[in-house]
């Protein structure tokens, strides 16, 4: 594990392997050891570079909420530091959300992108969504006259009761995360112009096959592939056929 | 009975860690001895102080919502009156003097000498090293300055202060140590912000890691062949060793991690994580045992500290490298393999604590002179 500071933020990553590089971001609540599985199979073909997003594992939160937008800029400055010249992003889950927005608005510019079960799309999960950010903001009025016991059991409830067990884990990133899920990327992704490989879960139900099947209608160049069985963590569950898709849509 | 204030929190990054010294074994000992009318004083991550004996159980620090039940306490004020009094103003307000005070705060505000200063202006015994050891023992580049003029081996090093910072003058400094280098920042503990640099293409982003927590940085020489010792010592003016103890996690860094979090259940500090004597051989036991001595007594430490090698295996070279003011917990899985439980541990430092402070009572700090009359100026009224 190594350690850099990037826009005044200490981020921990892992830059390991030869070849071309391989940029991965990984999901919501994650760290970069989602990819460990995948790593072994992939490292010895190429230089695979993966970091903790801040806020998440050895990272630093950054002191304001923050959008997609900003992690893609984040994410922008930090390889430019390391001086990565090309690359392919793989992005799994809130990863594929920010390299969606990064690459939809230029600011990230890869060769090629590999979107694993990505969330960004509003679809029936709007809904959802706007409950939690109503919960978050009335919340606080509306659970006044309640003790501070009653009332942290209260919100938890209600949380749960739409689902929203991300933005209970939140903690210090609750505001961001919200900011995160408020927006509908599907502009972004109409504009990506390069490659892109979509690996879904048949059985996701955190971002479900949908959203797959709608990207691939947005991303011109781009080919979805459905992995039976498997849910949401797809390249943990079926690392062995997530690696050779990726394998084989990189040396097409 | 004495009444005895445990300090334990503050703004450092090991702030989490003083609660659990402060607790196992430090008020666990006290309540276990008896004669103590123990007061928890805690400071919060802010520098708030609270002083309330529903800390006295560790469970309270297990509340997630302690800090909120904290802040609808009255805060504690002090007064310096010939001693140390707690005061809890408003109008029921309540006061307690304070015989001793027992820190057990680690890092930052609490272990570099500063609430050590704060306590002698208030003219109360407390236990531990004193302010000047405290702050020589916090600064990685002080004390390897002061052992190096003692005659004590430590690694090459080079240290720069932020405001000096300039890449080429660094590196070429550092141009004169041998690869890998360890990068640290100065002042801080438990590996926060310590890079490994294999080549000198990695160190200046090394360095910026280091300043990002730190105004002053030290590069070193990383020891081949590396075991790494510990040695904790207590005593004043005549030093008590404990065993020789070497950790044996895969790292071979002493990280908090490892000490705290590997799986010890309740003690505190996790006691499988450590070799309890070393098994280096008896030559150089002997050698470590001498250099910490000689290093607890050039650093003027007292009451407690610990002293951490490097040795090079292939030719038994011993480098001291840095010495730890409040060895977390005490360090009492140590001392109890040495035979000395942690009741016996706390006591022994209340007793050398007041030991200190009467040699120190005993000195001669003011004395008269004529000096005010003789300075020219306008003559009083």
């Amino acid at each position: 594990m190594k350690a850099a500071i990037v826009n005044n933020l200490a981020v921990e990553y892992i830059d390991e392997g030869k070849g071309p590089i391989l940029f991965l971001l990984h999901g919501w609540g994650d760290n970069l050891h989602t990819f460990d599985s995948l790593l072994a199979k992939l490292s010895a073909s190429f230089r695979v570079v993966r970091l903790d997003l801040p806020g998440f594992g050895g990272s630093e939160a950054p002191e304001e909420s923050w959008g997609v937008e900003e992690y893609a800029y984040f994410v922008k400055s930090f390889i430019e530091k390391l001086g990565i010249p090309s690359y392919i992003i793989i992005g799994h889950s809130f990863g594929g959300r920010i390299a969606i927005k990064g690459v939809g608005i230029g600011l990230l510019k890869p060769q090629k992108v590999v979107l694993i079960s990505a969330a960004g799309l509003a679809t029936n999960r709007k809904v959802r969504n706007q409950l939690l950010r109503l919960i978050a903001k009335i919340g606080k009025i509306a659970l006044f006259p309640f003790s501070s016991d009653v009332k942290e059991r209260l919100r938890l409830k209600l949380y749960r009761k739409v689902g929203g067990e991300d933005y209970i884990h939140a903690g210090a990133l609750k505001e961001t995360f919200l900011r995160v899920i408020g927006e509908d990327l599907s502009p972004a992704a109409q504009k990506i112009n390069i490659p892109a490989l979509l690996i879904w879960g048949e059985k996701d139900t955190a971002t479900p096959l949908l959203n797959g099947k709608r990207l691939e209608e947005l991303i011109p160049d781009s080919t979805l592939e459905v992995l039976e069985g498997a849910g949401h963590f797809v390249h943990q569950e079926k690392t062995d056929s997530v690696a050779a898709l990726i394998q084989a849509f990189i040396s097409q | 009975m004495k009444t005895i204030a445990v300090i334990f929190g503050g703004r450092s990054a090991e702030h989490d860690v003083s609660i659990i010294t402060a607790h196992i074994p430090v008020m666990q000992s006290l309540h276990a001895a008896g004669g103590f009318d123990v007061w928890p004083v805690y400071i919060t991550k802010v520098g708030d102080w609270y002083a309330d004996k529903a800390m006295n159980d560790f469970a309270f620090f297990k509340q997630s919502n302690y800090e909120d039940i904290l802040k609808r306490k009255r805060k504690v004020r002090f007064l310096f009156d010939n001693g140390l009094k707690f005061i809890w103003p408003g109008l029921l307000e309540s006061k307690i003097k304070i015989d001793i005070v027992f820190p057990a705060m680690h890092g930052t505000y609490g272990e570099d000498g500063s609430l050590m200063g704060l306590l002698r202006m208030a003219k109360v015994p407390f236990v531990g090293c004193d302010m000047a050891a405290s702050a020589v023992a916090m600064d990685k580049a002080f004390t390897k300055q002061v052992l190096q003029a003692e005659g004590v081996p430590v690694v090459p090093f080079v240290w720069c202060t932020k405001s000096d910072w300039s890449t080429s003058i660094f590196l070429e400094k550092s141009a004169k140590l041998k690869y890998p280098l360890f990068v640290k920042p100065v002042h801080l503990g438990s590996s926060i912000g310590i890079t490994k640099v294999k080549r000198q293409s990695e160190l200046e982003n090394a360095i910026e890691v280091a300043f990002h927590y730190d105004n002053k940085v030290l590069v070193e020489e990383g020891v081949e062949n590396l075991i790494e010792v510990t040695l904790p010592i207590t005593g004043n003016d005549e030093p008590e060793l404990a065993s020789v103890e070497r950790p044996l996690n895969k790292t071979g860094f002493f990280d908090f991690k490892d000490k705290y979090l590997s799986g010890g259940k309740g003690s505190g500090v996790n006691s499988e994580y450590s070799e309890i004597p070393a098994k280096i051989g008896d030559e150089l036991t002997k050698q470590v045992r001498e250099l910490g001595r000689k290093t607890y007594k050039a650093l003027g430490c007292s009451g407690i500290a610990r002293v951490d090698f490097l040795i090079d295996s292939a030719t038994n070279k011993i480098f001291v490298n840095e010495v730890n003011t409040l060895p977390g917990s005490l360090y009492h899985h140590n001392w109890r393999k040495s035979g000395i439980s942690s009741v016996e541990l706390v006591i022994k430092l209340v007793k050398l604590a007041e030991e200190r402070f009467e040699d120190e009572q005993n000195l001669i700090h003011t004395f008269s002179s004529s000096i005010l009359q003789k300075v020219g100026g306008p003559k009083a009224q």
